[in-house]
């Protein structure tokens, strides 16, 4: 671990995404432990309608997944 | 995880003489040919393809 931790809209910035942070923050994804557990459902629910976009988002939560399930795992 | 899906992109518009928006297209997540199947006026718009004959040709493709 160590570091701070990021925000939604860090992590949507650091993606190019940071268009979406307000309808995330809107839609009840405020902390990205919620993002963690988002279904590509759940993109389109808050309103990410672009099919490119939906597929950056979601292998980033896919990636984010990854990162949760191993967090004691130092490569 | 490796991916050759940005290549095929890449390939894809240079042969539509558009190979200029590859940066672009993949930054929006368009990058591999299944999900730029899917590619419409909003995509385009996102992706920054604004001149008529440009979007023409993606859409022709």
């Amino acid at each position: 671990g160590g570091g701070r931790r990021q925000t939604v809209a860090e992590w949507l910035d650091s993606i190019k995404m940071g268009r979406y942070t307000e309808l995330f923050l809107e839609g009840g994804y405020s902390s990205l432990d919620t993002v963690a557990h988002m279904t590509s459902e759940d993109l389109r629910r808050v309103g990410v309608n672009l099919a490119g976009h939906q597929k950056k988002i979601f292998s980033s939560i896919q990636e984010m997944r990854v990162h949760l399930s191993s967090r004691a795992v130092d490569i | 995880m490796t991916s050759n899906g940005p290549v095929i992109v890449y390939e894809w518009l240079k042969t539509l003489q558009l190979a200029q928006y590859v940066e672009s297209f993949v930054d929006n997540g368009y990058d591999d040919l299944e999900v730029c199947k899917q590619i419409g006026d909003p995509d385009l718009d996102a992706i920054g393809v604004f001149i008529p004959h440009h979007r023409q040709r993606i859409h022709d493709a």
